[in-house]
């Protein structure tokens, strides 16, 4: 029965892509065979799918040994196996009642399903809710293997999407190299990356909860899973190696990577907009942070306003000293020689205050926290503290007036002329 | 922080320069001349100092070089750039041309669609909350406000628009800070 039984599964399990019944019970063998090889398995993920016809042959001789090759595992020194084992472990009950692994598709199914563990593998969300609470890589690649074939090469590139999440510093280097602005991509992933997990973590949680009550409709997840996959069929290649596909900055491709959460519509035109709802919350996030006073604003209208005012401010101050410019400096020559060098000693000991850094590029910017520089440069130019933004208009107000006024001829500029 | 101070520094070069070089020029200049003149260096070099990499500044460049008054002023600013510079010009106008003729026709197929996307909207009422709706009306009247705030952001999507807002955003808290601190040591100056 085992080899014959192994064989069988071997060939539902592979070759019929679309029998997750197969996959159910094979899942546990599978995972045991792979546990082996848990280092290589980061490196290639379809490549584990075609080993194990020949290393499950062992588990299938020793029959249903798996319990005890489960505790096997543990020895691999990967707490990933022991979590793993132990909840495969709780399936191994069920899946060992039945004969012939993968051959009676509905009972199997059936008894798959009813195991809230291996709706949890069936269903494909194991990765993110192990992963999660695990977080470790192999166990997501471990998971992978476990589920759909189809789903596999899905759920690895969120394996991968998890090394990047967990803050690997290679995929920000390597992706920071295709940024215009180089220096701040890292920073810019780095925060935008808990954001992913967040996101993925409060899913996995619903998952969790729904998986729990609604055992019937996991087939229909299943399904579900499939399309999504065979949505990202073509993007896996290149997702396994741009692993910020939730960021979408590659400016190299042309198309971006984005991996369509559960329940969600996979429609490529859903999706698109999805990452440019994300790109637009994200640039919305970093303007937070310029804008003075609007960290505790959320939601774009609001935002926006407060952005539309400060801009405008800017220029009105800008404007406004432009004026006054116009009435200080009438012979421009020489007194701007002495002002120059008046500055510069004033600008020595100011530079230290001032964090812009507009040269560096837009993100860099940010992530060193602009508003901490900003700060002290409005306490720092004491006759000019009262050009908030608030007073702003009263100054213009008195500054034209007193511009005006001196078109006549009778304020300082003509007398000094 | 180093950079800051001495981009600073290269701003204010320029813009006195550019000051100089204006009134060297007019030799009576009215205060809302020098205004605008003051301004309107101050405009060109912080574009020209940002190199015109950047959207907002292309435009600034490309609305000064409209006007033929500025040209001196204009050349004397970019300098040796003046070959890339008014390339990113010419085409900014360009783009502004064409995309000011697309927009018009666009807005007519627009305008077309918005009557039936209403009744749409009306058939559909009860997906969409009128809430969301009146939100996303909201955000777009102020995308459209800030695209007329930032210069050169008539013809840009939404994303595009807020990397050059908060560009545009960095350069005129350096401008303002540049042209506050020397107003300041100017009064000094003629304080004493």
């Amino acid at each position: 029965m085992n080899n014959s039984g192994g064989s069988g599964g071997d060939d539902m399990g592979f070759p019929d892509g679309g029998n997750s019944a197969a996959n159910c019970p094979s899942s546990g063998m599978i995972a045991n065979s792979i546990s082996e090889e848990v280092p290589m398995m980061a490196m290639s993920s379809m490549s584990t799918l075609e080993r194990p016809p020949i290393s499950v042959d062992p588990f299938f001789t020793s029959g249903w040994d798996t319990l005890a090759s489960l505790s096997h595992n543990e020895n691999y020194g990967s707490s990933s196996l022991v979590s793993h084992g132990n909840f495969v472990g709780s399936s191994y009950p069920v899946l060992m009642d039945n004969q012939g692994f993968g051959r009676n598709g509905s009972t199997q199914l059936a008894q798959c399903l009813s195991d809230p563990r291996l709706q949890y593998i069936g269903s494909g969300s194991i990765s993110e809710m192990v992963g999660g609470s695990f977080g470790l890589p192999e166990l997501n690649h471990l998971a992978n293997h476990g589920s759909l074939p189809n789903s596999a090469s899905n759920i690895n590139s969120s394996g991968c999407e998890r090394n990047s999440e967990k803050g690997a510093q290679s995929c920000e280097c390597q992706n920071s190299g295709e940024e215009p602005d180089g220096s701040s991509a890292g920073d810019r992933r780095r925060k935008r990356s808990p954001d992913p997990s967040s996101q993925y973590c409060s899913n996995k949680n619903n998952e969790g909860d729904n998986s729990d009550v609604l055992r019937l409709q996991n087939e229909k997840k299943q399904k579900i899973e499939q399309p999504e996959s065979t949505d990202f069929s073509k993007h896996n290649t290149k997702q396994s190696k741009d692993d910020s596909s939730n960021d979408g900055e590659a400016p190299k491709e042309n198309y971006l990577h984005m991996r369509a959460r559960r329940g969600q519509a996979t429609n490529s035109h859903s999706l698109a907009e999805r990452v440019r709802r994300e790109k637009i919350s994200e640039r919305m996030r970093m303007l937070q942070e310029l804008v003075p006073g609007c960290n505790k604003i959320t939601g774009k209208a609001v935002m926006l306003d407060e952005i539309i005012n400060y801009v405008q401010s800017l220029q009105q101050q800008v404007e406004f000293l432009s004026m006054k410019l116009s009435t200080l400096i009438p012979g421009m020559s020489i007194d701007l020689e002495k002002a120059l060098s008046k500055e510069a000693h004033s600008r020595g000991g100011g530079a230290t205050n001032l964090a812009l850094n507009p040269g560096m590029g837009l993100p860099h910017l940010y992530a060193q926290g602009v508003l901490k520089g900003t700060l002290p440069i409005m306490p720092s130019t004491d006759q000019y503290r009262p050009l908030s933004q608030a007073s702003l208009d009263g100054e213009l107000q008195a500054l034209y007036n007193m511009g005006f006024d001196s078109i006549s001829g009778r304020m300082k500029p003509e007398q000094r002329m | 922080m180093h950079s800051a101070s001495s981009i600073k520094q290269k701003f204010l070069k320029k813009w006195i320069m550019g000051l100089q070089l204006c009134n060297s020029s007019k030799k009576n200049m009215t205060i809302m001349e020098r205004r605008k003149a003051i301004k309107l260096s101050a405009d060109l070099a912080l574009a020209s100092v940002r190199n015109c990499t950047t959207r907002w500044s292309r435009a600034l460049v490309a609305s000064a070089s409209q006007n033929d008054d500025n040209q001196a002023l204009l050349q004397h600013i970019i300098g040796s750039d003046a070959a890339k510079h008014k390339k990113a010009s010419i085409d900014v106008v360009a783009n502004s041309t064409t995309s000011v003729a697309k927009k018009i026709a666009s807005k007519k197929i627009l305008k077309r669609s918005w009557g039936i996307r209403r009744v749409r909207k009306l058939s559909n009422g009860a997906l969409k909350d009128p809430p969301y709706s009146i939100a996303k009306r909201l955000v777009k009247k102020r995308t459209q406000l800030l695209k007329n705030l930032v210069p050169g952001g008539e013809s840009m999507d939404a994303i595009s628009l807020i990397e050059e807002t908060l560009d545009y955003m960095v350069w005129l808290r350096a401008q303002v800070d540049v042209m506050r601190s020397l107003a300041r040591a100017s009064e000094r100056l003629d304080g004493k």
